[in-house]
């Protein structure tokens, strides 16, 4: 007996006192202007409720204290004040927020008599609730249900793209593949940008036997779902004191393509956590992905202003500073951010930085540091090469050529600079196998790049008279006033391309 | 197995899980078994992503006696670990007799001490000397232990060409070239510094711990068994090591039927990987197209613990994840064609896993009545506002759950005391820990005591199959399409009893069964007489 009372108490309340630890718990870390902010509301909320007499009034004051836990995502005193205001006097907005804070808790049951609740207050109807209910129902495994609660909501909204979505999700579990397809192919049309249509419709494709066009979906899919306007959420988002609930919903509106209201969000963010590193570096990268170079630079200098050891924040200034004519502060920046973590991206970034100066040397380095630790990247010994044939090494860039090929045979670019490389520097029997590369390339692409690429293998092969005709054509290009100069001081050039040409130039500067 | 006698409880409240949970029940048997370990997550306030990670558990007999041991893998503090004490994994010995369920710490004299930052464990015959030995995956360098067979590990990475120091946490041990070696995935995590860590702030605004989105994912690892309890890194080769992901879980099996071992790993906040097999020691990643990469609303998912079994008995593998609060667990049905269909919702999984972050998790015949019910041991990743302010340490304590299956679909099932605790739980082994028939199941929590849960369900009829063989298929003849594979991984971070019980309800023949050997041999055995256990040996082949 004594056991089962033991089972019957533990079952109701917490096992704490076997697990007590001295530890400071989070409970110590409550940001204090949230604390603050949330006990005024509460002190606020019932000097209403000493004054307030009607209950729809005394439901707005408990409800409204609600909102603003559901907005700092305190789920369990959203619950409580919206059940108390409801206690006061029921009404759909307190049901319908009742359910979604159910749902985000995971008590399915719990939403869905809300959200029914919720449309019994409803006689017209309220394609929320009713749409909320469908997906609510579907998540039970009853889609039956679903259908009827959603086509409800297909009545208020007939052109929703989340409404037809759902019903496709429906159809799907139902097994009524044709009807999902026609669902969700509608709800695609209405919102194309909108991925998780089109990987459900890949996936419907894939079992009506379509590969194609199964294929063809799954190659649109991402992250972002069809878009749902609902004013109540909205107006309790507006609520929350998080700054990463507005990171999230910047995110959020950037994978859906919408720039003004990602930026918006994030700059939200960066109001409610001025001292959050990372908030302020998600505004400065995407004010500079949006081209405001020079208020991202602004963002991105307050931060580093904030906390000068941010790694994140010094490859942030080197990559904006990437484009200006003197790469000597960005070089300099990518070499804090290094010195501060070892980290593949910034690395890059300087090697980048150090081509574009001329300084192939200290490139060749780096590129040398991250093919050690990445032998499996074509990339890297790439630009060692590059790097090698810009310091004049041009023996040394051949096995990095090599190994570059190695890892990806058909890589055109990397063949070009192989028939440039061995057309310099290498032997009789390299100059003659440069020759054939080069007029291999010219005829899968016949371009600038890889008839100037022949002309130089003609050169280093003796063969001025053609070398100079593929020249002539190319009238002002720099590659082409390389090769003249070459031709006029009877030596083959120092370096397979022109001082100022973007061969030069790492992927990461663009 | 006990059966329950119902007079030990009073009908006092409605909640004594003795009274209120119909037939099927698990009692908690931790503490007088003697089992005492406590796993130390080394939290101390930083709130490192690391300390709620861990751990595993394995049911193995690793001295070859007949019963199933306990290795349990230990944390231990993050910080100065150079100097501080560990306390290392322990090893439990079953010292059952007369059904009384028993264990002793062996730990020493096993040769055991693993003391690195533990994680998970897997277990295979690496040297094919019919023991199990130990592969554990660790925050920092990997451990291969051998079992020498008489009752002792060693430690055996040096000279194993086990390389790395990635955060691994589960590992699956495979042959996927047929030549009858075990083969071994290795489900790396992230990448994560303690030094550069800082805590991440929740939507509440409170500091909690990072999610897996803050950290650069990193490959997994496939070595080739070479013979003698030596591996080669074939990654590169395989087409495993160029895929990032943020690996939990992994388990083997054969997902398109082409007769060669797949994998599937399950990633956190991430695409999962169904790598198929290709032959020639290279695999595909078919996971998108399988429609096992994503749920089916297309969302990655933060997958956790996985399990692998053909639940429908239609002759082909399913699968089931456990996930984060907020996604349900899923349930992807295959088709027989290595493609997959999320039916969670359809089966009566979804809606009640969503208030829970579930982590190991297996199929099983709880109540030996034929078909396969599934155990998710559950504990939050993201702290419990409720919690922190009523002060629980750790914050993030959750029921387990039992789903019970019911014609195909699934309703919950309080199973006792199996989901009587709200501890914080990971690694889940499954096993035969009294040799009764029935399963039981042993959950390692996080930051807190392990649990054993001895079935005692009323009993049904079974048959027991010990075929010691890994990736070997065995079905009744009665029912062939419902099939069966021997296997240790799957879960999260855990390692199984291999034997294989076949839930006969009220039938009480013999049951002829037969067996698919790995090397694609069929051999029929039977009649076998049923509640007892079988050694199914493969027949020599023919000279």
């Amino acid at each position: 007996m004594g056991r089962c009372l033991a089972i019957a108490l533990l079952a109701f309340g917490w096992p704490a006192a076997a697990y007590s630890e001295s530890t400071p718990t989070a409970a110590d870390t409550w940001p204090p202007a949230l604390a603050e902010t949330l006990a005024a509301a509460r002190d606020e909320m019932h000097r209403q409720l000493e004054t307030l007499t009607q209950p729809a009034e005394r439901a707005d004051a408990r409800g409204g204290l609600g909102m603003l836990f559901h907005a700092q995502d305190l789920l369990d005193d959203a619950e409580a004040a919206y059940r108390a205001a409801l206690d006061e006097s029921p009404a759909l907005h307190w049901h319908y927020l009742l359910g979604t804070v159910l749902r985000d808790q995971g008590e399915i049951d719990g939403a869905i008599a809300e959200y029914r609740r919720a449309l019994a207050l409803a006689p017209d109807g309220h394609m929320l609730a009713s749409y909320r209910l469908g997906v609510a129902l579907l998540l039970k495994g009853d889609h039956v249900a679903a259908v009827e609660a959603l086509r409800e909501a297909e009545a208020d909204a007939p052109e929703s793209a989340a409404v037809l979505a759902a019903l496709g999700d429906a159809a799907v579990a139902a097994g009524e593949w044709q009807q999902a397809r026609a669902l969700l192919e509608r709800a695609a049309a209405l919102e194309p940008g909108a991925g998780r249509i089109a990987y459900k419709l890949g996936m419907v494709f894939r079992q009506l036997g379509d590969m194609e066009q199964a294929g063809a979906w799954l190659a649109k899919r991402n992250a972002v779902a069809a878009p749902l306007v609902d004013p109540l959420l909205l107006e309790v988002a507006a609520l929350s004191l998080s700054s990463k609930f507005f990171t999230k919903a910047g995110e959020r509106a950037w994978e859906r393509g919408d720039r003004e209201e990602a930026l918006a969000a994030w700059r939200r963010a960066v109001e409610l956590a001025p001292d959050d590193v990372d908030a302020g570096l998600v505004l400065a990268h995407a004010l500079g992905t949006l081209g405001n170079s020079e208020a991202a630079l602004g963002e991105v200098r307050r931060v580093l202003a904030l906390d000068d050891s941010s790694a994140r924040a010094w490859y942030l200034l080197a990559h904006l500073l990437r484009v200006m004519p003197d790469t000597a502060p960005a070089r300099e920046a990518a070499e804090r951010s290094l010195s501060l973590a070892d980290d593949e991206t910034t690395r890059a970034l300087l090697a980048a930085l150090m081509m574009r100066g001329g300084a192939f040397g200290d490139a060749a380095r780096e590129y040398e540091t991250m093919a050690e630790k990445r032998p499996d990247s074509a990339y890297y010994h790439y630009w060692l090469a590059m790097a090698r044939l810009g310091a004049e090494s041009c023996r040394a860039a051949r096995p990095a050529l090599l190994a570059a090929l190695r890892l990806q045979p058909q890589w055109g670019q990397a063949h070009m600079v192989l028939a440039r490389a061995d057309a310099l520097c290498g032997d009789a029997e390299q100059r003659a196998a440069a020759q054939q590369r080069a007029a291999a390339l010219r005829t899968a692409k016949d371009d600038a790049d890889t008839r100037l690429t022949l002309a130089l293998a003609h050169l280093a092969l003796g063969d001025e008279n053609d070398a100079l005709a593929l020249i002539r054509a190319e009238g002002e290009h720099p590659g082409a006033a390389m090769l003249y100069a070459a031709l006029d001081a009877g030596e083959l050039p120092a370096r397979p391309f022109a001082t100022d040409s973007p061969w030069w130039w790492p992927a990461e500067l663009r | 197995m006990r059966r329950r006698t119902a007079s030990r409880c009073l009908p006092i409240a409605a909640v004594c899980a003795c009274q209120a949970w119909g037939e099927v029940h698990f009692t908690d048997v931790t503490e007088e078994a003697g089992v005492d370990f406590v796993h130390d997550s080394g939290r101390a306030g930083k709130l490192l992503t690391v300390e709620i990670t861990g751990a595993g558990v394995a049911a193995l007999d690793f001295d070859g006696d007949g019963r199933l041991d306990l290795w349990f893998v230990q944390g231990g503090p993050l910080a100065d670990r150079a100097s501080a004490p560990r306390p290392g994994d322990q090893l439990f010995c079953n010292a059952t007799q007369d059904g009384a369920l028993a264990f002793r710490d062996c730990t020493e004299e096993s040769g055991v001490q693993a003391l690195d930052y533990g994680m998970g464990i897997a277990t295979g015959d690496v040297d094919n000397d019919g023991d199990s030995d130990v592969f554990l995956t660790n925050f920092g360098p990997n451990r291969l232990y051998m079992n020498l067979g008489d009752g002792r590990f060693e430690d055996r990475t040096a000279a194993s060409g086990i390389r790395g120091d990635a955060w691994s946490i589960s590992a699956s041990f495979a042959d996927i070239d047929g030549d009858g070696l075990q083969d071994l995935y290795v489900a790396n995590y992230l990448r994560f510094s303690i030094d550069d860590y800082e805590p991440c702030r929740g939507y509440s605004s409170r500091p909690g711990y990072c999610s897996p989105r803050n950290f650069a994912r990193v490959p997994d690892q496939l070595y080739r068994n070479l013979g003698g309890g030596r591996f080669e890194d074939v990654s590169a080769r395989a087409g495993i090591g160029r895929t990032l992901g943020a690996g939990m879980g992994v388990i083997a099996d054969d997902f398109d039927g082409d007769g060669a071992v797949d994998f599937y790993v399950a990633n956190d906040a991430d695409e999962n990987f169904l790598w198929l097999n290709q032959g020639a020691g290279r695999f595909r990643d078919e996971a998108l197209l399988a429609g096992a990469a994503v749920n089916g609303a297309g969302v990655a998912e933060a997958s956790m613990g996985v399990a692998a079994a053909d639940f429908d008995r239609d002759g082909d593998t399913d699968l089931f994840l456990t996930h984060d609060t907020q996604e349900s667990n899923t349930l992807f049905v295959g088709d027989g064609r290595g493609w997959f269909e999320d039916r969670t919702s359809a089966a009566g999984l979804a809606a009640d896993s969503m208030a829970h972050t579930g982590f190991g998790t297996g199929w099983f015949d709880a109540d030996n009545d034929g078909d396969l019910d599934l155990f998710v041991a559950n504990g939050a990743v993201r702290m419990m506002e409720r919690q922190v302010t009523a002060g629980i340490v750790p914050p993030l304590r959750q029921r387990n759950q039992l789903w019970l299956n019911d014609g195909g679909r699934y309703r919950l099932h309080g199973g006792g005391e199996l989901s009587l605790h709200e501890e914080v739980s990971r690694g889940t082994a499954f096993g035969d820990l009294d040799n009764d028939g029935d399963i039981d199941i042993v959950v390692a929590n996080n930051h807190g005591p392990a649990r054993i849960y001895r079935n005692d369900s009323p009993p049904r009829n079974w048959l027991g199959l010990a075929l010691g063989s890994v990736g070997a298929v065995v079905w009744r003849d009665e029912v062939p399409n419902d099939t069966r594979r021997v296997r240790t991984d799957g879960s999260y971070a855990s390692a199984h009893d291999q034997r294989v019980i076949f839930g006969l309800a009220d039938t009480n023949a013999p049951q002829a069964v037969t067996a698919r050997w790995p090397d694609g041999t069929v051999q029929r055995f039977g009649p076998l007489a049923v509640n007892r256990y079988h050694r199914l040996r493969q027949r020599a082949p023919a000279p």
